[in-house]
């Protein structure tokens, strides 16, 4: 699949439950922080996450990408 | 799974009376919050806003539940103002969709009020600006002071949409005083305004609750018994965010130890709202948790929705319970609806989905049956989709999909059918047809409707039995109708239609747009009497009231005929027919409605008046533009480039003639249109050859200068002798000298010399 791998952090721990809100990404929580990692296919879709992670008035703290074969 | 507002797409759903039951529904739109008893004073929030007063703009931006909507209500009641609030949603990509949502809320404030922007907006090239401006007329004769309330701009993403916001700042008089309200900050021209100190602000900052707001609303108003020190974790934890603040009050009111809650709360890192709804649902009883969490499903609803949707009998009293202990149910301020706050719901419906997991889609599959027993299908198709169930939207459109068709509401029909999988649009090739059907006649959607053609032909593969007469006959008719490089095979598919149709009448088949399609079809073949008889035959039909978009097609086709039959004033008639059928089914701007302008500017062009004529020909051409290449579009160049050319504008006719020759040269079989072109390039190479010889003996005068500008329009010469105050015999001696001078002896050429020496130039 195209695209670039993301990983975004959030503030605050999410629950399980609140994985289907972001179905395409992996939840795990660090330290008091949630992070989002995964696959996105191009930046029409990255708009649509962070539009998500505003929707659900999450404060975004950090956002990284990576290029294929790097480890994230 | 992202909350949807009921409504939220297509403009017309909302308003027709048959939904009168869902009304509130649409009410809500229109609607602001319904500011509650037990608001806390916030006079900081309310003098930031003052501060708004003397500014063209203020902007209220802030993430969810930070109390915007709230603050600009109470302000706005505070300082005695009338809000005229429009509560945005995507459907508002659309500025025309957006102004009309805003003047209908004017509107409110004194009926009539608003009532030439409204016409203004329904009517074709009734340019957005234009409307606004009308808009802006009318807020100035208003002897007092308003203020408009765009809420959920972050929805608005359209530059046109924005762009119109923006002219719309500039324009508004000093007593309608604009206020967006986002969740991001919008694409204005906020940096201008702030630079000149137009722009009043409120972010989040400000919206924040201060340790002394938070005390008051949680200790004072809330009853809950906490001490500084513990209001202080509480504040510092939720960073002043009032929707985490409102929430920990709800549930500290309701714990036995509330001491030991915000210590609890203080050492956990979960998210905090979702935390909080958590916590609140916990706390409720089982009867009002399984209501409360099946409402929030709901987002917006009556309470009769309500009690069809969750089985139950005390809906009302329930809401009305939950308003009061909730700050997160609120009454919406006209129509009885109620709406759960959109962060609260959201969490609320995960929370359910994960108790429960098939709930939120049950609830959504029985709210979409009841808005499809009461008539409001785009409600009842947006549950569906919530549902996530495909087949249940295939189900509806179905059952809809001539009534989207035969009203006007294109886009809706093509929007839904659009959401489906390809799999299951084969299955259903009628709603492949009819949406392709929608796609013509909005116009440049070209792809789209190969993509929806080439899915019913797929159909006839996987499951030949569920191709009827009705989806071949529409197949044809949609080919005969676009046309796309090859006027031929649009006369086969139009003859097939046709044929198809009057074997097979009823089943939805409309024998009107079949025969309204081969009709026009067989005038672009340049067969005219054939296209008189076919399109004669169309509107004599006893189904035409009924299948309004196929008679207007019909009557544009006969207007342009009678033309070529040099029959005026029956051309006339039938191109106003035309366009008032497209009126009535608000499709002004689509292809098909341009349809009706292009024909009535050919009328005006065969009646002499040039300008208007190219007016209406110019707004019909950018309807006319496909994403592809269309015999439609290179006839309306021609026809665009001989007005032109006849009143002397020889550069934009030459212009269009040759996008005209490129649509030609491209197109396999463009019919008549290449001889019609060739035409217009002979009249051209004349005006020319007329314009371009000679040589100016002498510039005019002054005085014949501003007799020749006026010759550049439909003015007759009493009028352009009214217009300078001078007499008519003026006007002629002028108008003989300024022709001397050009070496022209008409009027289109002086003008078309006067434009090539640039002398026009203003």
């Amino acid at each position: 699949m195209p695209g670039r791998t993301y990983r975004l952090t959030v503030e605050g721990e999410l629950g399980e439950h609140l994985g289907p809100a972001f179905a395409c990404m992996e939840l795990t929580n660090e330290g008091g922080n949630a992070v989002l990692t995964g696959r996105v296919r191009d930046q029409a879709e990255l708009q649509g996450l962070l539009q998500r992670i505003s929707d659900l008035g999450l404060n975004l703290i950090n956002a990284n990408s990576f290029d294929e074969g790097e480890e994230p | 799974m992202a909350k949807r507002q009921t409504g939220s797409f297509g403009s017309k759903a909302s308003v027709e009376p048959q939904v009168a039951l869902v009304q509130p529904l649409a009410e809500a739109k229109i609607s602001g919050p319904l500011l509650r008893a037990d608001l806390i004073d916030r006079p900081r929030i309310l003098e930031a806003l003052d501060a708004g007063g003397g500014a063209a703009l203020t902007l209220v931006a802030a993430p969810a539940g930070y109390g915007k909507s709230t603050a600009v209500r109470a302000w706005c009641k505070a300082r005695d103002a009338a809000p005229v609030w429009a509560r945005l949603d995507a459907g508002d990509n659309d500025p025309i969709r957006l102004w009309t949502c805003v003047a209908t809320a004017v509107d409110r404030i004194r009926p009539g009020l608003a009532r030439p922007a409204l016409r203004r907006l329904a009517a074709l090239g009734g340019s957005v600006e234009a409307s606004v401006d009308e808009l802006a007329n009318a807020l100035a004769t208003f002897d007092g002071t308003l203020v408009l309330v765009l809420d959920d701009l972050q929805a608005v993403t359209n530059l046109e949409s924005l762009g119109s916001i923006d002219y719309a700042i500039e324009h508004f008089p000093v007593n309608a005083h604009l206020t967006v309200i986002s969740r991001s900050d919008p694409a204005l021209r906020l940096a201008q305004l702030r630079a000149l100190g137009q722009l009043a602000e409120l972010r989040a900052s400000d919206l924040a609750f201060t340790m002394a707001e938070a005390y008051e609303l949680v200790v004072e108003r809330g009853r809950v018994a906490l001490s500084t020190a513990e209001m202080e974790l509480l504040h510092k934890r939720t960073e002043g965010w009032p929707a985490a603040i409102f929430l920990a009050t709800l549930w500290l009111r309701n714990v036995p130890d509330p001491h030991e809650g915000v210590r609890a709360f203080g050492a956990d890192h979960r998210f905090i709202a979702d935390y909080l709804t958590a916590e609140v649902i916990a706390s409720l009883d089982d009867d009002s948790r399984a209501f409360l969490l099946r409402a929030s499903v709901l987002g917006q609803f009556t309470p009769a929705l309500c009690d069809t949707v969750l089985d139950r009998t005390d809906s009302l009293a329930q809401l009305a319970r939950l308003e009061c202990a909730n700050p997160f149910v609120a009454r919406l301020e006209r129509g009885g609806g109620y709406r759960v706050h959109s962060l609260f719901a959201e969490f609320a419906e995960y929370q359910l989905a994960a108790l429960e997991p098939g709930a939120p889609a049950e609830i959504h599959r029985r709210a979409s049956a009841w808005f499809r027993t009461h008539d409001a299908c785009i409600e009842a198709l947006e549950h569906a989709a919530a549902a996530n169930d495909q087949e249940l939207v295939a189900e509806i459109l179905v059952e809809q999909y001539l009534s989207f068709i035969q009203s006007g509401k294109a886009r809706a029909l093509l929007h839904w059918v659009g959401t489906l999988d390809e799999e299951r649009i084969i299955r259903h090739p009628e709603l492949a047809v009819s949406a392709a059907t929608a796609a013509t006649m909005l116009g440049n959607a070209n792809v789209e409707r190969r993509r929806l053609l080439e899915l019913a032909e797929r159909a006839e593969v996987v499951c030949p039995e569920r191709v009827t007469a009705y989806v071949r006959a529409t197949a044809d008719l949609v080919r005969a109708a676009s046309v796309d490089g090859d006027v031929g095979r649009a006369v086969e598919a139009g003859r097939h239609a046709v044929e198809t149709a009057s074997v097979d009448e009823g089943a939805g088949i409309s024998l009107v747009a079949a025969l309204g399609a081969y009709a026009r079809a067989l005038y672009l073949a340049g067969a005219t009497d054939d296209a008189w008889a076919i399109a004669t035959q169309a509107i004599e039909h006893p189904d035409i009231e009924r299948r309004a978009p196929g008679h207007a097609y019909a009557r544009s086709t006969l207007a342009l005929v009678a033309l070529d039959l040099g029959r005026l004033s029956y051309a006339r008639s039938h191109a106003e027919r035309s366009k008032s059928i497209i009126d009535g089914l608000g499709l002004n701007r689509t292809w098909l409605g341009a349809n009706a302008t292009a024909a009535l500017g050919c009328v005006l062009a065969a009646e002499g008046s040039l300008v208007e004529a190219e007016r209406e020909l110019t707004r019909a051409e950018q309807f006319f533009r496909d994403e592809t290449v269309s015999v439609h579009h290179a006839w309306l160049l021609v026809m665009l480039a001989g007005v032109s050319s006849r009143r002397g504008r020889l550069a934009q006719a030459e212009a269009a003639l040759r996008s005209a020759n490129e649509a030609i040269d491209a197109s396999a079989d463009s019919g008549r249109v290449a001889s019609l072109a060739a035409v217009v390039q002979r009249d051209l190479a004349r005006a020319r050859g007329r314009a371009g010889g000679g040589d100016v003996l002498e510039r005019p005068s002054e005085a014949e200068s501003a007799v020749l500008r006026l010759l550049d329009t439909d003015l007759s010469v009493r009028q352009i002798a009214g217009e300078l105050f001078i007499s008519p015999n003026t006007v002629r001696s002028h108008t003989r000298l300024i022709y001397r001078k050009l070496g022209v002896n008409s009027r289109e050429d002086a003008v078309a010399r006067a434009q090539l020496l640039g002398l026009l130039a203003h």
